[in-house]
């Protein structure tokens, strides 16, 4: 202690300031433990500083008596204290009951968590620390309510379904809207998880009209790190480790194919019985994470900033898929004047990613379906060097052909910033103006060799380059008008408009005919194949207001309003209105609860309703196309053909969600147990479908307005505090199930989710719910034939009909998180249950009726009449047996250890001498174990999600078609505070 | 505590200014925000380009609507149908040849074990329609077309060669599945629930078509390629030939009009014909085009040995042993050698049926990696001749079948043949045809239409071993192929066709 004094000492003169006005004091939580960390500034001077390892602070300053002391921590209340006369003071702060006093954004502007009247889930950097996230996407998996995650699949920086609340659209987007620092965009993967403040998702239509027309699935509302006042703190993260395929498929050895292929009555002569390569080894591999992030951040009272840079390599376990991401993030914030504010998030990065080939069959270069289906007979290359490719079919060249000879490769910047002003006009009046910018720059270029593989041979080559830029500018002005009559009645005005604007600018070029693999630009090919352009605009105008009224913080109501104008309806259908409404009603303050105040702290009961909109992802749906159909080549010159494209609907006009919301929130026990419920009823009305239409109109698909979808449900939140002392441990809880049923479709059927050569799996049919497989009801075996049957109707036809659902009966994630002394264990448990996948790729590994590979299930196949199996006769160039079925369908439910994390953290003197205030070394684990009865590579997959087909995107859930799987990701990491 | 605010701040420098400058200031904010709603409210900003497109409703006004819209019909002969279905359709089911490649479709079409799900039968059906919305949607078009220098010569023109390329895809549809929608409006809205009309109903909507284009085609196109005259009249043959009734009157009637036209003459050299470098010859009345330059084939790559495409991988259409034999029993070299080539496929796959010296299609030349210069000849004077041959035969004329039938055999090096019956020059006239038009999508249809399907085809052998034939799996049913599951879903006023 002594010792300690000496150093606190120490540091005060070096400071070397010591006057008579210094101020000192020791901070303490509620359990008298010092509290290190706390940032402690004198308000409206610019000074601070940061209580150290025993909570003691000085500070030095001119003239302090009467200005105030701010003490602020996270997850702790802050505390403000007028300086009288004293110069000494013993803080305690309390830790900040999580509901209440929490601020959380809402759009155009923040309002207090306790006084909200809508739904909205609130993720906080400290939830999603210490873990190999790309995204902010990434981020809500299994941590808010109603927020379903998928990642499509396991790729390094792989595309992701978000569904908040279900899915309420067959053909437009139902991802939500991400609003990172006031600026909207459709992608967060550009943002390190690092730069994250917190996220917050408006779940129901209440909370999410004021984004109008582009709130239908829900808003994620995304800020970022911000410099705090009176500090200047250097934070670097970094983080290595590697990640693994966590589960093999087991699949038949040399002499088992060759067994296979005599059954099929193929010549097994041409098969060499003494090669027998493991595919799956060839194929995965250990792949390694690196991820460094530093920060500076800080501030005076009137100028904080924000800056950081970042670079995260992962690298994906089949090779040579990677993700390389280096981002710069700016963030500053200036009051130049009393009435004026003005700032910048800035936020810059750039992403250079290798693909390869899945979700697709060999014979298309698909690799995951490559190492299950690959003769194992093959060695990788012939004894001259080249790739092998199947005996009976050359065309089939080996999976590690794909990987090694067909370089995709990625590079994309995104600028994403805008600017901003806030004037105070009068007392409570406020104009803020701002104007953003999202610029996205994407080159894709691709080569496949001339030697390797059978395309590449036969076009000697094939080189793709391809641009896309876009760049939407947006500007936004709001009015905010806050006051308040006889302190009781506090009234908010907001009134604002934006007007948007995207402009897209595509171009794709692929040639052939290269003379070797050294030169690989497209200037070496020498035929072209294809060279073109596209450009594409969409704008938008909207008009939006608010209006809350609170009174005395016990009745609350809220009533939003937006209008949009959208460019992709025609002029007569352009314009929509979204309004909203939602009340809140603090039961706890009411008289008659008096009785409750032992362990109720507080309780609010709130209720919603809400419109709000969806618009068409195809730009110009509304139009009959004519476009170009190529040129016919007439010995007397080319002529170019312009010819109908799509068939138009100048009716077309917005899908809108009503969405009616309950919910409650409680506190009891002084916040150790923080509880909301939430129950939800939303109809999607004139759905904008892409319906296919019979092709005999000449067309495949035409856009309509049609039907109805709903989704209701329910979600918990439960948060308790189990244990604050030493030990502590805190639980966070969150369960949420939703029924999606398709109520009317106008008596159409839609089929989706095509699986090649076995039609459509997916089915969109009344009264049944999205996501629904469609096929036949296999009833075995037939131990005299050898063949599947199918169940029949009266007339002896195989019966098609729905056989499984992808959409779960119920999801749930579980956050424990434990500290005692300088450690710290998170353990998060995600559950998805009672979920259907239709295991396409098991049609490939079990199909039994060509020269691929297959599974050792096949293994049990039906050999001779009487046998008594559930896998049937190998027949050659048979696809009866593996129709779409229930044999085919498995249950996807599972549990998984999403996350663990043990950190341990550091900080003592010999730390401070070194200029660092702490040391965090930590280990995680992401997908450590996955409980499931799935037979595939691991459940959660989304073959759809990766489509460009909005309604494939949409429908098509859980088919696993070869889609590359999900990594285990162990990781070391450091985080120092300097 | 009282703060600064921006208004205040302004009152404090004006202090002394009447209040009228107080609220010139408001009033100059308000007029800023007025502005930039204004400014963006404006419709115009909600109307984007549309560059990449043109809208249907504008377009038949626009100068490039005319050539546009004459490419876009015979671009409908670009597709996936002619370029290599329509070989596999009218050659794999037949004895010409087997599927060759790894496509379980086309394996089953070759079996004749078709499902309704099969995806070649599915893109037929779909690409022969999407073909026939061009058509119509030019048709429609020629009549609202306004524009300076489109001639009424002009007008009638191109509604000759949109019904004749109308005609000519629902003739192919009507062969495949029989009775089939009747599809006249580009308009999605009306037709997409109409049910499917009865074969004769479909040829007559085509010989009606036919008949328009011959009054509006001339005789020659200032485009080579293009439909004409000739090209309306040898389709019409081909239709009327191929009736549930064969009307052999008719069809005499049309190959003397296409005979009459003293510019059609049979090329001296057969193997020129399928060189490469002799296209858009005097035996050609329909030729579809290509080139590599601007638009060039892919098909020929599906077909072609490995020396010639650089691919290892198994192709397409098999030349069958029957085709092979029957060359070789005629002497027929210089056929067999324009249309098969043999090749040692050791090392890279083996065939059930030919071991590892394997035949392969040979009638286009050049593959040029999947952008060949190859046209496709659609229709040729010798298929003429040999219908008419049929047809005088039909009708009872044996030695004016004879002369023609000696005339297509005389060209290629072979002695004439003397039948002396009708039914021994009936046989004559098929296994002519067999060898003459292999390999160029016909013969599935003449052993259909002259009701020889059946007795034909269970004889011959499969593509799974040469000693296996189809024998009794071949039966009425397979003579058409299913609707597609998919548009019966779609469409339920669809009917299936008996044994699916």
């Amino acid at each position: 202690m002594k010792k300690r004094l000496i150093f606190v000492m120490f540091i005060l003169f070096s400071l070397g300031k010591i006057t008579a006005q210094n101020i000192s004091g020791v901070v303490r939580d509620a359990n008298s433990e010092p509290l290190p960390g706390v940032t402690v500034t004198l308000k409206g001077t610019g000074i601070g500083t940061i209580t150290d390892l025993n909570g003691k602070f000085i500070i030095n300053g001119q003239h302090v008596i009467g200005k105030i002391l701010s003490f602020s921590f996270v997850g702790y209340q802050s505390v403000e204290k007028l300086i009288e006369k004293e110069t000494a003071f013993t803080i305690t702060l309390q830790e900040a009951s999580k509901n209440l006093e929490e601020v959380v954004v809402v759009g155009y502007g923040t309002q207090k968590k306790k006084d909200l009247t809508t739904a909205v889930s609130t993720v906080k950097s400290g939830d999603i620390a210490d873990r190999p996230l790309v995204s902010a996407a990434q981020a809500l998996q299994g941590m808010a309510a109603g927020v379903q995650v998928t990642e499509n699949s396991g790729k390094p920086g792989s595309g992701l379904s978000v569904r908040v609340r279900g899915t309420t659209s067959i053909n437009a987007n139902n991802e939500p809207l991400y609003i990172i620092d006031g600026i909207p965009t459709s992608d967060t993967r550009n943002l390190p998880v690092d730069d994250i403040e917190s996220l917050q998702v408006l779940k129901d239509a209440s909370s999410a009209a004021i984004y109008g027309s582009r709130a239908a699935n829900g808003v994620v509302l995304i800020t970022t790190k911000h410099g705090k006042a009176g500090t200047s703190k250097i934070t670097l993260n970094s983080y290595y480790g590697f990640s693994s395929l966590p589960k093999k498929i087991d699949v038949l050895n040399s002499t088992q194919f060759i067994s296979l292929m005599g059954d099929l009555g193929y010549d097994t002569s041409i098969l060499s019985s003494t090669t027998n390569t493991d595919w799956q080894n060839e194929v995965y591999r250990t792949a390694p994470i690196l991820n460094t992030q530093v920060s500076f951040s800080g501030g005076s009272e009137k100028t904080q900033y924000y800056v950081s840079l970042g670079m995260l390599d992962q690298s994906g376990i089949i090779d040579p898929t990677q993700f390389k991401r280096y981002s710069l993030k700016i963030n500053l914030d200036q009051e130049m004047k009393k009435w004026l504010k003005i700032g910048t998030n800035f936020s810059w990065s750039k992403v250079n990613s290798n693909d390869v080939t899945d979700n697709a069959g060999v014979a298309k270069g698909g690799v995951v379906l490559g190492a299950l289906t690959t003769p194992p007979t093959m060695s990788i290359y012939n004894s001259d060097g080249t790739f092998t490719s199947n005996p009976y079919q050359a065309g089939w060249s080996n999976p590690v052909a794909y990987m090694k000879a067909i370089s995709k490769n990625a590079k994309s910047d995104k600028l994403l910033s805008n600017i901003y002003a806030e004037l105070s006009l009068m007392k409570d009046l406020k104009f803020k103006t701002a104007i953003s910018i999202e610029n996205n720059n994407y080159l894709y270029t691709s080569f496949t060799d001339p030697y390797s593989t059978s395309d590449g041979v036969s076009k000697k080559g094939i080189g793709i380059a391809e641009t896309k830029r876009d760049l939407t500018w947006l500007t936004e002005n709001t009015l905010t008008y806050n006051f308040k009559i006889n302190q009781k009645h506090k009234v908010g005005l907001m009134a604002g408009t934006t007007a948007q604007k995207y402009d897209y600018y595509e171009t794709y070029q692929e040639k052939t005919g290269y003379s070797g693999n050294s030169i690989t630009t497209l200037t070496a090919a020498s035929t072209t194949v294809s060279n073109n352009s596209e450009p594409d605009q969409w704008s938008m105008v909207s008009f939006f207001g608010r209006a809350t009224y609170d009174f005395a913080s016990k009745y609350l109501a809220t009533i939003n309003v937006r209008q949009d104008g959208s460019s992709r309806f025609g002029p007569d259908s352009r314009w929509g209105t979204f309004p909203s409404i939602s009340a809140g009603w603090r039961i706890s303050d009411e008289k008659f609860m008096d009785g409750w105040k032992k362990f109720l702290d507080d309780m609010k009961i709130r209720v919603g309703y809400g419109i709000v909109g969806n618009q068409p992802s195809d730009f110009y749906a509304y139009y009959a196309k004519e476009s170009s159909g190529g040129a016919y080549p007439f010995p007397e010159g080319a002529i170019t053909a312009i010819q109908p494209t799509s068939s138009g609907n100048s009716k077309l006009k917005w899908e809108s969600t009503n969405q009616i919301n309950a919910g409650i929130d409680a506190s009891f026990f002084n916040s150790r147990i923080v509880l909301s419920f939430d129950l939800y009823y939303k109809k999607t009305k004139d759905l904008i479908m892409s319906k296919n239409i019979p092709t005999q109109t000449g067309f495949s698909t035409q856009m309509v307005n049609v039907g109805n979808v709903s989704n209701k449900g329910l979600e918990i939140n439960i948060n308790t505090r189990n244990l604050v002392k030493k030990f502590k441990w805190n639980t966070d809880f969150n369960f949420a199930l939703n029924r999606n049923k398709v109520l009317n479709l106008d008596g159409q059927t839609l089929y989706t989710g095509e699986i090649y050569e076995r039609g459509n799996a997916s089915i969109i049919k009344e009264g049944e719910p999205i996501g629904s497989f469609y096929g036949y009801i296999s009833e075995g075996v037939d131990p005299a034939t050898g063949m599947i049957k199918y169940k029949t109707d009266a007339d002896g036809n195989k019966i098609q009909t729905i056989i499984g659902c992808a959409q779960p009966k119920f999801t749930f994630g579980l956050n424990n998180s434990f500290s005692y002394k300088n450690f710290d264990l998170g353990i998060l448990l995600q559950c998805v249950y009672g979920n259907d996948i239709l295991n396409a790729t098991r049609i490939e590994t079990e199909g039994m009726e060509n020269y691929k590979n297959q599974t050792t299930a096949v293994l049990r196949r039906w050999k001779k009449a009487g046998d008594v199996t559930d896998i049937p006769a190998a027949i050659a160039g048979n696809t009866d047996n593996s129709q779409i079925s229930t044999r085919f369908i498995e249950d996807g439910s599972f549990l998984r250890l999403k996350s663990v994390s043990l950190a341990y953290n550091l900080k003592n003197n010999f730390l401070q001498k070194c200029q660092i205030s702490s040391i965090k070394l930590y280990v995680t684990a992401q997908n450590l174990a996955t409980f499931t009865k799935y037979k595939g590579y691991d459940p959660e997959l989304s073959f759809g999600g990766s489509s460009s087909d909005a309604s494939t995107a949409n429908a098509a859930l859980g088919i696993d078609y070869g889609t590359y799987p999900q990594p285990r990701t162990i990781i070391f990491g450091m985080n120092i505070d300097f | 505590m009282k703060q600064p605010y921006f208004i205040k701040s302004l009152l404090r420098a004006k202090i002394m200014q009447s209040e009228h400058n107080l609220t010139k200031a408001i009033s100059k904010i308000g007029v800023g925000i007025l502005m930039v709603i204004a400014t963006v409210s404006c419709s115009n900003f909600l109307t984007t380009d549309t560059e990449s497109f043109t809208a249907k409703e504008t377009f038949t006004n626009d100068k490039a609507w005319p050539s546009a819209a004459l490419a876009s019909l015979y671009k409908t002969f670009h597709t996936e149908y002619y370029q290599f279905d329509m070989f596999v359709n009218g050659d794999v089911s037949s004895d010409v040849c087997y599927a060759g490649g790894d496509n379980t479709s086309n394996f089953e079409i070759d079996d004749f074990s078709i499902s309704t799900t099969n995806s070649n039968v599915k893109r037929d059906w779909t690409y022969l329609y999407n073909a026939i919305m061009i058509c119509n949607s030019v048709l429609e078009g020629a009549d609202e077309c306004k524009v300076e220098g489109f001639t009424d010569s002009d007008r009638s023109i191109l509604k000759g060669e949109a019904k004749f390329i109308r005609a000519v895809h629902y003739f192919n549809l009507v062969r495949l599945w029989g009775g089939v929608p009747i599809v006249l409006l580009s308009d999605p809205n009306q037709t997409a629930t109409l049910a499917r009309s009865s074969e004769t109903e479909v040829y007559s909507q085509i010989v009606s078509d036919l008949t328009d284009a011959i009054s509006a085609l001339p005789a020659t196109q200032s485009e080579t390629g293009r439909a004409t005259k000739g090209a309306a009249q040898g389709m019409l043959a081909k239709v009327y030939a191929s009736m549930p009734t064969i009307d052999y009157t008719k069809v005499l009637e049309y190959c003397n009009a296409v005979l009459a036209n003293t510019s059609y003459e049979l090329v001296s050299d057969y193997a020129e014909l399928f060189d490469g470098n002799h296209e858009n010859t005097t035996e050609s009345l329909f030729e579809i085009q290509f080139d590599a330059a601007t638009a060039g084939a892919w098909g020929p790559e599906m077909f072609l040995p490995y020396s010639l495409s650089g691919d290892s991988w198994k192709k397409f259409n098999t030349p069958s042993k029957t085709l092979i034999n029957t060359y070789d029993d005629e002497g027929d070299n210089v056929r067999k050698n324009a249309s098969v080539i043999f090749e040692d496929c050791t090392g890279y796959y083996s065939d059930d049926v030919w071991g590892t010296t394997i035949p392969f299609a040979y009638k286009f030349k050049s593959a040029n990696g999947w952008n060949s210069s190859n046209n496709i000849i659609y229709l040729r004077l010798a298929d003429i001749i040999l219908l008419k041959a049929e047809a005088l035969n039909e009708t009872g004329d044996l030695s004016g079948a004879k002369t023609l039938l000696n005339k297509i055999r005389s060209r290629v090096g072979l002695a004439d043949k003397n039948p002396t019956n009708q039914s021994d020059m009936r046989t004559a006239i098929e296994k002519e045809r067999f060898l003459e038009l292999a390999f160029e999508g016909h013969r599935w249809f003449d052993l259909k239409r002259t009701g020889r399907a059946i007795t034909v085809m269970s004889s011959c052998e499969t593509r799974k071993a040469a000693s296996s034939a189809y024998g009794s799996s071949i039966t009425q049913n397979d003579l058409l192929w299913p609707i597609p599951a998919t548009e019966i879903q779609l469409n339920p006023n669809l009917t299936q066709n008996s044994g699916y």
